[in-house]
């Protein structure tokens, strides 16, 4: 019994330091890369720095809005990547939201202006007679002529056909390209145009065709969306949010692991290393499922859910403590104690899993992340102080380790 | 110690806290509202020294603002001296880059380290969505959190518990109101953190409660009194746990960076009014109108023992 419990007292220290390690510094061993947790976890715009627009969607009363919603989204989406911003996220807010975060931007205002554009390309004859839109473009691409930045494009095969009719029927007559409604190039027609590609010329510089044909190839917005908000963050700003913050997480947990300590003595250690392994499943949970980002509140969440993962240790240390000083044995007070901590522990956490939940379903943006890591939290700490803080304190036991003064209650009570 | 006896008294302080809100919100002409709520933009400035507010505002009135339209908020001191500036929406990607620019150099005339750290822009329409779904989400969490203490306990530990909820948050408004914190999304999400963990004391009390409630008989004691009894039996733990998670959040909000503090202050506000009305005032609650309940059904029943009898 004895040996047995320091067994696996020694194999829980050892297992939660080889984490620790690992989660901190990662691991590369040959083909084996393990990477650092921190690494693994998300960063929120607040933290990294970046732009978030809301965009809303105008002409709501449409019929297959739905579909046209998510066809903006799917483009906007286009724009970015196109932009080189691929990390970029575009998401539905409500009915009728677009939610855009752009990580490491240095000019938001540039990028955002570019992709909120509704990009409606038409080609017209000079009667204003619309001969084909954005649509029947295959593909769009920056080139030169003669030195001077183009957009070049193919069509697809109806928009060949269409141009090639077009061009035959207007040879000698100008056409016009017009991009939402402004006209961009008005070149002559010399021949017709059957092989179904062409340029456009106008007075654009490398970034501006670059621009143009990006916007093209990405199609015009199926709905025109108006800016509702737009945050900005220096990634100065950020960067010092999150070390500040992880200082203070260290510092709290420190004071905790003290107060424990002195308070609770041996049930002490066994609440500190119960809060570690907390620590190390939160982490490990934050990294690994998907959607989960860390934002400024987020971070609050899990110093919070920290303080809060004690709050079970402390509730069963307490009600241990009663049963010792009603005189009962060590090992029948820390069972007894477990048995009777237990109800409270689940319905106080239950009540704190609702909350948790409703915000996540109901509240939006930052508040919703604020939420997921509480709920992880209040999960993983429920978990720790009902089976990891159980198993390393019957090892105590096991261990003889039974001296009330060493779990903070006076011999002369027993 | 009568927790019971002295409800009157205990329920005091909250309502006097609340009242205090309302004085004070009247006099300075209502809460003080972030621009999550009015809409607006709002640019926050490091500026790297202590600062003189006027020549941030004299910026933004070079750039066209009427001086009445800026509010300029020192936030920080030292090389962490922050300069929170409001102005009216613009409306307008271009202007906002050129006024970003422009104010930024023109700071910099007088603090050389002064660089534009955040642009937030907001319409005001977000804001009033913010307010709505963050009630009903309020409203729902309770619904369902009533309904779990019901079916887990009874009715009454239900009602009581999300009256003391109600309290917690009235007292947090109330008290950001009184000390002019700024009511921003940050507050929102405070408010709805502690929705979610000052519950706990109060379930964690009401856990003891229901555990004496089947063994101490009605005839020991009332169930006034027996609400006193619990929350004595379990008052170093509810200490405890408050201490415990007030370690780690005072800690966030020493050393935190403004947004953190901003955020951290009202749940540190929350905590305290929570562990106070698990104490002070659920439990009593509970137990006088317990009384009266079985009062009522002794009466109720006496009543028609006579009315058999004649």
């Amino acid at each position: 019994m004895k040996t047995k419990s320091a067994i696996n007292m020694v194999v829980v220290i050892v297992l939660i330091a080889a984490f620790g390690a690992l989660a901190i510094f990662g691991l590369n061993i040959g083909a084996l890369e393990i990477k650092p947790l921190t690494s693994g976890i998300s960063q929120g715009l607040d933290l990294r720095g970046g732009v978030s627009a809301v965009y809303e969607a105008i002409d709501e009363g449409q019929s297959d809005y739905e579909n046209l919603l998510s066809g903006t989204m799917a483009v906007l989406r286009n724009r970015l990547t196109g932009q080189g911003f691929t990390e970029a996220t575009v998401t539905q807010q409500g009915t009728n939201r677009i939610r855009v975060e752009i990580p490491d931007v240095s000019d938001p205002n540039e990028i955002l202006k570019i992709i909120g554009q509704p990009a409606k390309l038409e080609f017209k004859t000079a009667d204003g007679e619309v001969i084909m839109d954005g649509a029947a473009v295959k593909k769009a691409e920056m080139g030169y002529l003669e030195g001077a930045p183009v957009v070049q494009f193919e069509l697809n095969g109806a928009g060949t056909d269409a141009f090639a009719k077009a061009t035959a029927e207007n040879i000698g007559k100008v056409i016009t390209i017009e991009l939402d409604g402004e006209v961009i190039s008005a070149p002559t027609v010399n021949t017709a145009i059957t092989g179904g590609s062409g340029y456009i010329e106008g007075n654009f510089t490398a970034d501006s065709a670059q621009n143009l044909a990006m916007l093209i190839q990405s199609g015009a917005l199926p709905l025109d969306i108006e800016q509702l908000e737009v945050r900005t963050i220096s990634a100065t700003l950020g960067e010092d949010a999150l070390s500040t913050s992880v200082l203070a997480a260290i510092i709290g947990v420190a004071l905790v692991i003290l107060f424990m300590l002195i308070l609770y003595r041996l049930p002490g250690v066994v609440a500190t290393l119960a809060l570690l392994i907390y620590i190390l499943i939160d982490l490990f949970l934050l990294a690994v499922l998907p959607g989960v980002q860390l934002t400024l509140p987020g971070i609050a969440g899990i110093v919070l859910s920290i303080g809060m993962a004690v709050d079970a240790n402390v509730i069963i240390f307490e009600r241990i403590k009663e049963e010792m000083r009603a005189g009962k044995t060590v090992r029948a007070s820390v069972e007894s104690g477990f048995k009777r901590a237990f109800t409270a522990i689940l319905d106080s956490n239950v009540t704190t899993i609702i909350a948790g939940v409703v915000l996540m379903l109901f509240g939006a943006g930052s508040i919703k992340g604020f939420a997921i890591t509480l709920t992880i939290g209040v999960v993983a700490s429920m978990f720790t102080a009902v089976v990891v803080t159980r198993f390393l304190l019957r090892q105590m036991v096991g261990l003889n380790l039974t001296k009330h003064s060493l779990y903070g209650v006076k011999e002369g009570n027993a | 110690m009568k927790f019971s006896k002295n409800f009157k008294f205990t329920v005091l302080v909250p309502a006097l806290i609340v009242l205090a809100g309302i004085v004070v919100g009247i006099a300075c002409g209502g809460m003080n509202l972030g621009i999550d709520f009015t809409g607006g933009t709002m640019m926050t400035i490091d500026i790297g020294q202590d600062f003189d507010s006027s020549i941030v505002r004299s910026a933004f009135v070079g750039q066209g603002f009427s001086d009445k339209d800026i509010s300029v908020t020192v936030s920080g001191s030292g090389a962490e001296a922050q300069a929170l500036v409001r102005f009216p929406d613009t409306n307008d990607a271009d202007k906002e880059n050129e006024i970003r620019a422009n104010v930024e150099q023109e700071i910099k005339k007088t603090y050389a380290d002064a660089a534009v750290a955040s642009t937030e822009r907001v319409g005001a329409v977000a804001g009033r969505e913010l307010v709505l779904s963050a009630f009903t989400s309020v409203l729902i969490a309770c619904a369902l959190m009533l309904v779990y203490i019901w079916f887990r306990f009874e009715l009454h530990f239900g009602v009581t518990a999300v009256a003391a909820l109600i309290i917690d948050v009235t007292v947090m408004i109330s008290m950001v109101t009184i000390l002019r914190l700024q009511i921003n999304s940050s507050f929102i999400a405070a408010v709805l953190t502690i929705v979610g963990y000052a519950i706990n004391d109060t379930i964690v009390i009401f856990d003891r409660i229901r555990e004496n409630n089947r063994i101490i008989s009605r005839k020991e004691m009332t169930r006034a009194e027996l609400a006193d009894k619990s929350v004595k039996d379990t008052l170093p733990r509810t200490i405890n746990t408050t201490i415990t998670t007030l370690f780690t959040i005072v800690t966030l909000y020493v050393l935190g960076v403004n947004s953190i503090k901003e955020f951290a202050l009202p749940i540190i506000i929350g905590l305290l009014a929570g562990n106070y009305t698990s104490i002070f005032i659920a439990p009593s609650l509970w137990g006088l109108w317990q009384d009266r309940t079985d009062a009522a059904k002794a009466a109720a029943k006496s009543g028609k023992a006579k009315a058999k009898k004649a």
